[in-house]
């Protein structure tokens, strides 16, 4: 059984189609890449797979469970959790309340156990704040803790942004190109955190458009150009595909 | 900083406790009850507008509801302010839950209007229901004395210390309550709505679960200061269903700093005092406080409270020289 199954799945605008008829799986522990020109419907695919839009049609299954058309909390709390291809953090919070939020999924204590600082609230506030602080050191950012997110520097952001749907312990984790605006130095030292964490366990689909990146770090790689389904398998044969080379000649593929 | 935080509430708790000693006037004991009325009026608005992020502009109905409902208990039943007052905010929550679950799917404008529109029926309906006192109000609300068989005897008439102990004491634990929330799961899942309401849902936040949550502790807290403010002057009418309350409430909040525990207690304190000393422009009040928040919001957006620590720092830097310990960052939202 894959951890994710995704069966003839349509998103469309009017008369846009901006995903049509994909369908593809990922396997538990893998990183599963999708490329493609701008436009091609990579995001809106992660949209609909979190929740955020809902599909015209098509399935998808995350650990045996219809998830398209569900709300997008209850998507997260099944252990499927995003980033976004725009910056997106808790601008004005510490980067430690950015990431204990991300924690939020994990902890039990009621709002009772809050308002008289029970046991529970105790030992839940206490290990969020650990595991936040370990994932913080893991991505090097724990000597900003108490900075405000708006005072990081960009590659800073993009990693908090990581920290942030770490610290909800995904079990499928989708990444909408986490590269982008970092230099080449930063970029690398992300595509190792992206192995050290799937090596934790956690599954990886990502959106990149870096193809030296993406044909060393995938185990398998879709492309998509205009909603379609070009070509799914190995990074080699992917790029050996001749739609995609002439979807590359187009000068389409970003790369 | 920590013994201090540690201690800090003892210190308030006995400050409060000594005020009679030094303030004997019964005109300074109304204006510090009102404070006190406004502290839990603001840390409720604070907690769903600088916490959440959700501008109520309705507050004030949810005063009146908790004042007329404690009031017509009180007088067409008899009961005791110490049954009333639970009920009221009871009453308050279950009106709240309902204006909630319709308004908060949808953030921004829509939320505004229905609160204003809400706040608009309650104002309208005491006015032309007899039964509810019409434009005059009601009259002869039960002070909140407390005898205990021969042993506690706690009158209300005649003095106002008791409702000065008993507003603070609500007002404290209003303070208590939104403290021990915003430090918590629940608050930074209040935060995280404000800030980022879809990175929020990414990680598993039901916003909407939160956001009625917020609100409902809200209006409970406007429906206890309201319940309470009727049996302190012991005469309620339509006016406390004004939208001036709210205004004030706003700038309280705004000029003395949105989603921290604090500022709206410095904030209660300026709005309440400064009208007694623009005593003499009585007229313009509505007009000064308007430019007041406009000035705050242009130029102290985040109100005095951060303004007044910075202060505070450089003095203690000064008088002490030694270099600020770890952990006692200033800048952690929902601390202090
Ligand atoms: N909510 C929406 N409403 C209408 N059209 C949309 C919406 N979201 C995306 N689209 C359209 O769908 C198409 C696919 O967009 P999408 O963002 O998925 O592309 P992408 O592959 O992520 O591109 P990029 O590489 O630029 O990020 C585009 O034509 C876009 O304009
Ligand atoms: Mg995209």
């Amino acid at each position: 059984m894959s951890l994710l199954a995704v069966e003839s799945l349509c998103m469309y605008f009017g008369g846009l189609k901006a995903v049509d008829k994909i369908s593809f799986s990922v396997e538990e522990g893998e990183i599963f890449t999708i490329i493609g020109p701008n436009g091609a419907g990579k995001t809106t695919v992660f949209n609909v797979l979190t929740g955020f839009l809902k599909p015209t049609a098509g399935k998808a299954i995350f650990l045996e469970k219809e998830i398209q058309g569900q709300k997008p909390h209850q998507i997260a709390n099944y252990g499927l959790t995003r980033t976004y291809q725009h910056t997106s953090v808790f601008q004005k919070l510490s980067v430690l309340d950015n990431a204990l939020i991300g924690s939020h999924r994990n902890l039990t204590n009621s709002a009772l156990d809050t308002l008289l600082h029970t046991r529970s609230w105790k030992g839940n506030e206490a290990s969020a704040k650990k595991e936040a602080l370990e994932v913080l050191g893991f991505l090097g950012i724990a000597d900003h803790t108490d900075t405000i997110a708006a005072n990081l520097v960009h590659g800073q952001l993009r990693l908090l942004e990581l920290a942030i749907a770490l610290c909800s312990k995904p079990k499928l984790l989708l990444l909408d190109e986490p590269a982008t605006g970092m230099n080449p130095e930063e970029a690398l030292k992300l595509m190792n955190l992206i192995y050290k964490i799937r090596d934790l366990g956690i599954t990886i689909m990502l959106v990149e458009h870096n193809m030296s990146v993406v044909m060393s770090i995938s185990d398998r790689v879709m492309a998509m150009n205009f909603g379609t389904e070009l070509a799914l398998g190995k990074p080699k044969e992917v790029a050996n595909n001749e739609e995609v080379i002439a979807a590359y000649l187009g000068g389409g593929f970003k790369c | 900083m920590n013994t201090f935080k540690r201690f800090s509430p003892l210190l308030l708790i006995l400050v409060i406790l000594l005020t009679p000693t030094v303030i004997k006037d019964n005109y300074t004991f109304h204006l510090l009850i009102m404070v006190a009325i406004y502290v839990v009026m603001t840390q409720g608005l604070n907690l769903i507008f600088g916490y959440t992020g959700f501008l109520s502009f309705g507050q004030q109905a949810y005063l009146a509801i908790g004042a007329y409902v404690s009031a017509m208990l009180a007088l067409r039943l008899g009961l005791s302010f110490w049954v009333t007052w639970p009920l009221a905010i009871l009453a308050t929550v279950l009106v709240g839950l309902f204006i909630g679950f319709v308004t908060l799917r949808l953030r921004g404008a829509y939320f505004v209007i229905v609160t204003i529109g809400f706040a608009e029926v309650v104002r309208l309906l005491p006015m032309n229901i007899d039964a509810l006192g019409g434009p005059p109000g009601l009259r002869g609300l039960p002070t909140p004395n407390i005898h205990i068989g021969n042993l506690i005897n706690i009158n209300f008439e005649g003095t106002k210390i008791p409702y000065f102990y008993l507003a603070w004491a609500m007002a404290l634990f209003a303070i208590f309550i939104v403290n021990r929330l915003v430090n918590s799961r629940q608050g930074r899942a209040f935060l995280a709505i404000r800030e980022n309401d879809s990175l929020a849902q990414a990680v598993g936040i039901n916003i909407f679960k939160y956001s009625i949550f917020s609100f409902t502790v809200s209006v409970a807290l406007a429906g206890a200061a309201g319940a309470f403010f009727g049996h302190y002057v012991t005469h309620i009418s339509p006016e406390i269903s004004a939208f001036h309350w709210t205004l004030s409430m706003i700038l309280m909040v705004v000029v003395g700093g949105q989603g921290t525990i604090w500022g709206p207690v410095i904030g209660s304190f300026i709005f309440t005092l400064l009208p007694e000393w623009l005593r003499a422009a009585e007229q313009l009040r509505l007009p000064i406080y308007g430019v007041l928040l406009i000035l705050a919001v242009l130029f102290m957006p985040n109100g005095v409270l951060p303004w007044l620590r910075k202060i505070w720092h450089q003095f203690t830097e000064k008088t002490r020289k030694a270099p600020p310990e770890a952990g006692s960052s200033p800048t952690h939202q929902a601390s202090s």
